[in-house]
């Protein structure tokens, strides 16, 4: 930070800071302080541009789903039904991705989205880094430096889109290859950007603990010109194909979201850094549990995860909740399938595991877990109960991988078959070590 | 067809052609078959002075050209605290989920939705309603 020559801009939740030109300044506007013509035309063209751009993307996934839909007809008259349900996916997919579009758009807009959850920067960024390496290829050495033990809020998938728009940026940058650096550390209150510090006094309230992320590149850096508009949306300098435009306005729209402050600072000699000013949550962070086959001996901790417990017993639901509660779960109970479903949909954060009863009145616990599947597709599922006969459960089929549990539950196999389930990463299926727990084949 | 879901009778409003009969075939799916339409909100609070007691539901569109549903909602809620009322958004930013509840909404759904997410929403109306 502050190299001599250096042209910085800082960017603010809610503020908009275009300092003019020059070397290490660093300050804030409000845009409703400002309406100089020259201000007010900047405006009107980054408006221009996103309403161009997004009648560009939005015609372009219109035009797929539009063809695939005509396609489709004339197979149905055919009575191709299995090219119409290809057709089909792809309209899906198409549709999937004008929802991703929406998304990112109201991510940069002035939208908070819901479910904004604690995270280890540190660990995050170590496991993203190893989703980074196949982006940036072999002439780029990646490095880190991240402070241990320090906690922010944000939805996972929205920090790790906004790291890979950085990393994406960094890389282009360096066609001929560099280094890119990203590193965190707990901030001093006198390193914090004026900007920011201003801001947070016009707040009032306690003094925020910051932590500082930064990511950087030895790359061929921005002009002046070019970083007054590195976060227009759709504002690219990359060739047509190669970039939305969108990439640095989800990183201001995710830093808004984590009310956090943006500094970029380029060298017209080469090389960007991007800085954000993340506060630091106080909020438990979840506990990482080991990939390893087994869990690991002694007693299991499942601190900052979620659980749902649904069983119509109410004494063992109470037990369940109690038990689940011991191991560091924050626990949400229901005692049928549809206020299951009530207590999900009231519940913002993340719901890890759904831990359910299968013989229920109203809803059975296979099809509450189907329902689940669509409304949260990342929680995973155990099922309770008596006999299993061949994948076959007092009447009702499972799919193949479901996760079962007998009763009476044994606490201690209870804890090790949701760890089995918990570490699990991706759609795989989890894997059961106990006596009494089973898979249906 | 879901259990117990023939019972419901549907008010839907929402200005799109397209989107109202996707809805239509959704609520087929789930066994709901009374389903009367509204192509904007002011045509739905005539529906609602002369038919009222014809639907236990209503399904409304946020973002529809002169009223919006939360206009929707809010006129219908100066006058009835309980017909249940479910918005259709395709926004979920905080602002937007508390304007809505605070405004007297039952549920909402964000666009776009599968059939299985508004069976999920049509449960959860089902157990607040308390209707069967």
């Amino acid at each position: 930070m502050g190299n001599l020559n250096s042209y910085r801009r800082s960017y603010l939740p809610g503020l908009v800071v275009p300092e003019t030109g020059g070397e290490e300044k660093v300050g804030a506007l409000s845009v409703d302080g400002d309406s100089s013509s020259a201000q007010v035309e900047k405006r009107l063209e980054v408006v221009a541009n996103l309403a161009g751009g997004i009648a560009h993307d939005f015609n372009n996934i219109l035009s797929i789903i539009d063809g695939y839909a005509r396609l489709g007809l004339s197979r149905l008259n055919d009575g191709d039904s299995d090219a119409v349900e290809t057709y089909l996916d792809r309209i899906h997919q198409a549709s999937m991705r004008g929802s991703g579009l929406t998304r990112k758009l109201l991510t940069f807009g002035r939208h908070k989205v819901v479910g904004n959850e604690p995270l280890d920067l540190r660990m995050f960024v170590e496991q993203q880094k190893l989703l980074m390496m196949p982006m940036i290829g072999v002439d780029i050495n990646l490095y880190t430096n991240c402070q241990s033990n320090i906690a922010i809020e944000c939805p996972s998938d929205l920090l790790a889109e906004a790291l890979m728009n950085l990393v994406s940026n960094a890389r282009d940058a360096m066609p001929d290859g560099g280094t890119l650096m990203i590193e965190s550390m707990l901030c001093d209150p006198l390193m914090l950007p004026r900007s920011l510090t201003d801001y947070l006094k016009t707040q009032g309230g306690e003094l925020q603990e910051y932590v500082l992320l930064s990511v950087s590149d030895t790359g061929c850096g921005m002009t002046p010109e070019q970083l007054d508009r590195a976060f227009d949306p759709f504002y690219t300098t990359k060739e047509q194909g190669k970039g939305t435009g969108l990439g640095l306005s989800v990183v201001y729209g995710v830093a808004k979201q984590m009310d956090a402050c943006i500094e970029v600072e380029s060298l017209p000699t080469g090389g960007t850094t991007v800085f954000l000013y993340i506060p630091v949550s106080k909020k438990k962070v979840k506990v990482q549990l080991d990939s390893g086959d087994y869990p690991p001996e002694g007693n299991l901790s499942f601190e900052g995860y979620t659980v749902l417990v649904v069983d119509d017993e109410k004494e063992l639901l109470e037990s369940v909740t109690e038990e689940l509660g011991n191991m560091g779960f924050d626990v949400l109970s229901a005692s049928n399938g549809n206020k299951a479903l009530e207590v999900q949909d009231e519940y913002i954060g993340a719901i890890d595991l759904l831990l359910t009863d299968v013989v229920m009145p109203e809803i059975t616990g296979k099809h509450l877990a189907e329902l689940m599947a669509d409304v949260r597709p990342a929680t995973k599922v155990i099922f309770m109960s008596g006999y299993p006969a061949n994948g076959s459960l007092e009447g009702i089929e499972f799919p193949d991988g479901a996760n079962l549990i007998a009763k009476p539950l044994q606490y201690d196999s209870l804890a090790r078959s949701i760890y089995n389930v918990l570490q699990v990463k991706g759609d795989d299926t989890g894997r059961m070590v106990e006596g009494n727990v089973w898979k249906s084949e | 067809m879901t259990e117990g879901f023939e019972k419901f009778k549907i008010l839907v409003v929402e200005d799109q052609a397209e989107a109202r009969a996707m809805l239509k075939e959704m609520l087929a799916e789930l066994g709901i078959t009374q389903v009367f339409e509204a192509t904007d909100g002011r045509e739905a609070l005539r529906f609602l002075d002369s038919a009222f007691d014809f639907i236990n539901l209503i399904v409304c569109d946020w973002n529809m050209p002169g009223m919006s549903g939360v206009d929707v909602l809010k006129q219908l809620r100066s006058v009835d605290q309980d017909m249940p009322f479910l918005m259709l958004t395709g926004r979920s930013d905080m602002d937007s989920v508390v304007e809505a509840k605070s405004a007297g909404v039952t549920a909402y759904i964000r666009k776009p939705f599968s059939p299985a997410q508004l069976e999920v929403k049509l449960r959860i109306i089902r157990q607040k309603a308390n209707f069967n």
